[in-house]
């Protein structure tokens, strides 16, 4: 249910959760400010009515002859502007048509002064009562009775006043209130979401060094994480070691089994030779089937071995240039030649599956080279690339000058085991491991003519440059 | 020629050992690195097939040792980690070539007859002093394009003399190349071969340098 409502995101949690209290938490401090402001606003409102109807029944009196006298002077214009709605008067309670004194605002005939109200006055001789004038507006008046005069006169006065101003004091306040709560939820919110995006930074850093170690751009997450984060980065680096222990031992008892398995192999092998008996030639044969059979999956296993595991970084140059050292050392008649290599290029993979295909091609190209082998690696252009979606790869070329191979005979070269000439020494094995290797990759493997007049390899692979680095990060 | 193969399985050794005396090299043999170093430092060995994984210490080390302490024959390594990073490994550490395992004797002879010539500053494999013609490949020698028939014993003396055309070989030098260890360095065998190769092909093939040896 939670989730569904909120998606899968921390940060948008965060915020949604802090939005809806923001909103709710404004919305309550409102209304209760705009009930506080209504309140003192009307209780303001009766006050100033019993100040003006107090000072309104001090200032008439009777005079001996039963008059009434005295002027009263309220102080306030808007007791004399007509329709205002505020008005005050003085009448006997027992003659109410006949106002003896009244306000400017009730003059001639234009009067929206209410009719008078049918209510019980209190223990203090005072009603309040609120009616609607004629203006549509509610009149708040307040009326009181004294005795005065020798004859006890029963004198009734009256105050009132239009809730118009309460109204609109109140108008006022909301409109200012809300401007200042829609400003003040905004800020608060704008600022949560900065301190989510601070807070969570550390995640993000993460996740981005996570990224950078499945591209093989570094080997762990060796950077620094807050208290909280710092077990988790641990625990994943603690993962990684794991992993890369798993797959060196594999590969250490997969090094071991070939060991333990190539020298009994080579014993069988050389002692049945050259024998005439029919047992001893099924025995060679037998043995010749095993030793291709460890070699094939000694290869298969230790090519799976590295599927799904963290992808590591090598440059290729510094491969390249050892392996040129050795095959110069092994091969001293053939002059090797690297034409075209960036510095800055690296493949996307183990460097030791580099060096089996560096070796193997140019262990290869040297057995037929007339006088040379030349190596070149350069970016593959987009528009090349092998499988879709794959933009960064890289084009190895290893040819020689040899006699080079038909068509027929290139087809034939890649399949596993087969050997073209048999008088050259080697298993046969070198081209199918690199064509496996290619493919473990999602890269390429083919042979063509090359411009040497010899055979050449082209290997498509995965690769990764210090530009394409600094752009990931 | 002599050779040392340092080899730990026995069956192995045994089988190289044969292969090589059979092609007319001399042989020393070790089961193990100590062994093995010991004799590569101590005797004259003309090219040394190595085992990378030994006991006590292994090829790599051997090799290393050998290499700082100025011996500089030929190795060709017998590994069965024949992954590059392993063939770099034994290349960078002083050997020559290497043979992954399992292996035919006959690629390791062919590989070793390389080797030998190669140290020697040949670049064919046919190596020719005037009118005679050494195929190291196949074991053979003609004289004016005729083939010659040589006992082993010849074939190893000349071979040597022509490997080495040009310069001075001692008769102590031919003796520790050409024989084993308990050979009786007195005897005068060395010059009795000479004598019956001279007979074979034309005198002046193999030079009498006096009081120092021959020369091809």
């Amino acid at each position: 249910m939670f989730s569904r409502i909120f998606p899968n995101s921390l940060a948008y949690r965060l915020l949604a959760m802090t939005t809806i209290w923001t909103f709710l938490a404004l919305l309550g401090t409102g209304l209760i400010l705009s009930t506080v402001f209504r309140t003192n606003a009307q209780r303001d409102f009766e006050r100033l009515l019993h100040a003006h109807a107090f000072n309104l029944m001090g200032s008439f009196d009777v005079d001996d002859a039963g008059q009434v006298t005295g002027a009263p002077n309220m102080g306030d214009p808007r007791f004399e502007t007509p329709l205002s709605g505020w008005y005050w008067s003085v009448i006997v309670a027992d003659k109410p048509a006949k106002l003896l004194l009244h306000s400017g605002s009730i003059s001639g005939d234009v009067t929206d002064m209410p009719p008078p109200v049918r209510k019980p006055f209190d223990d203090r001789f005072q009603r309040v009562s609120e009616v609607t004038n004629t203006m549509g507006h509610r009149i708040r008046q307040l009326e009181a009775q004294l005795l005065l005069g020798e004859g006890d006169t029963l004198f009734q006065v009256l105050v009132a006043g239009n809730t118009l101003d309460i109204e609109e004091a109140v108008s006022s306040f909301n409109r200012t209130l809300a401007l200042f709560f829609v400003l003040f939820g905004a800020g608060t919110i704008l600022a949560t979401h900065f301190v989510i995006r601070i807070g969570l930074r550390p995640l993000a850093a993460a996740t981005d060094a996570l990224h950078d170690v499945r591209e093989g751009h570094r080997e762990k997450l060796d950077g620094v994480y807050p208290v909280e984060i710092q077990p988790l980065a641990g625990e994943i680096n603690a993962l990684i070691d794991t992993n890369r222990s798993i797959v060196d031992r594999a590969r250490t008892q997969v090094g071991n089994l070939a060991h333990a398995l190539k020298t009994p192999l080579a014993v069988i092998v050389n002692e049945v030779r050259g024998s005439k008996q029919d047992q001893a030639n099924l025995i060679g044969e037998q043995a010749e089937l095993m030793k291709s059979q460890v070699q094939t999956y000694l290869d298969r296993a230790r090519i799976a071995a590295q599927r799904d595991v963290i992808v590591s970084r090598t440059p290729v140059l510094p491969v390249l240039t050892k392996l040129v050292r050795v095959m110069q050392r092994l091969s001293p008649d053939v002059q090797f030649e690297v034409a075209e290599c960036d510095p800055q290029i690296a493949f996307r993979g183990e460097e030791q599956d580099l060096e089996e295909i560096f070796g193997n091609l140019m262990e290869n190209a040297s057995r037929f080279a007339a006088n040379s082998v030349r190596v070149r690696v350069a970016e593959q252009p987009f528009e090349q690339t092998v499988a879709a979606g794959t933009a960064q790869q890289m084009r190895i070329e290893i040819e020689d000058d040899g006699p080079g191979l038909s068509e027929d005979e290139r087809k034939k070269a890649v399949k596993r085991g087969i050997r073209l000439d048999e008088s050259q020494p080697g298993s046969g094995l070198g081209l199918s491991i690199v064509r496996d290797i290619a493919t473990e990759y999602g890269g390429d493997f083919k042979l063509e003519k090359g411009e040497l007049g010899g055979l050449k390899a082209v290997i498509i692979l995965p690769k990764l440059s210090v530009s394409s680095n600094a752009t990931s990060k | 020629m002599r050779i040392l193969v340092v080899e730990d399985d026995e069956n192995l050794n045994r089988q190289l050992v044969e292969m090589l005396t059979e092609a007319g090299y001399v042989v020393d043999k070790a089961f193990d690195g100590e062994e093995g170093h010991f004799l590569g430092d101590t005797e004259p060995y003309d090219a040394v097939i190595l085992d990378i994984g030994l006991p006590e210490m292994d090829g790599i080390t051997v090799l290393e040792n050998w290499r700082r302490d100025g011996r500089n024959m030929p190795v060709l390594m017998l590994t069965a980690r024949d992954r590059w990073s392993d063939k770099v490994a034994g290349i960078d550490a002083g050997a020559d070539d290497y043979v992954a395992k399992p292996f035919h004797t006959e690629e390791v002879l062919a590989r070793l007859r390389a080797l030998i010539r190669r140290a020697a500053g040949h670049a064919s494999s046919e190596i020719v002093v005037g009118d005679v013609c050494l195929d190291t490949k196949q074991s053979r020698v003609t004289y004016k394009d005729r083939p010659v028939k040589l006992t082993s014993h010849e074939f190893r003396l000349l071979s040597y003399l022509i490997h080495h055309k040009g310069e001075v070989v001692s008769r102590t030098e031919l003796i520790e190349h050409l024989y084993d260890q308990d050979f009786d360095k007195d005897s005068n065998t060395i010059e009795v071969f000479v004598g019956r190769l001279r007979k074979k092909l034309f005198p002046e093939i193999i030079e009498t340098v006096r009081g120092l040896g021959y020369r091809a």
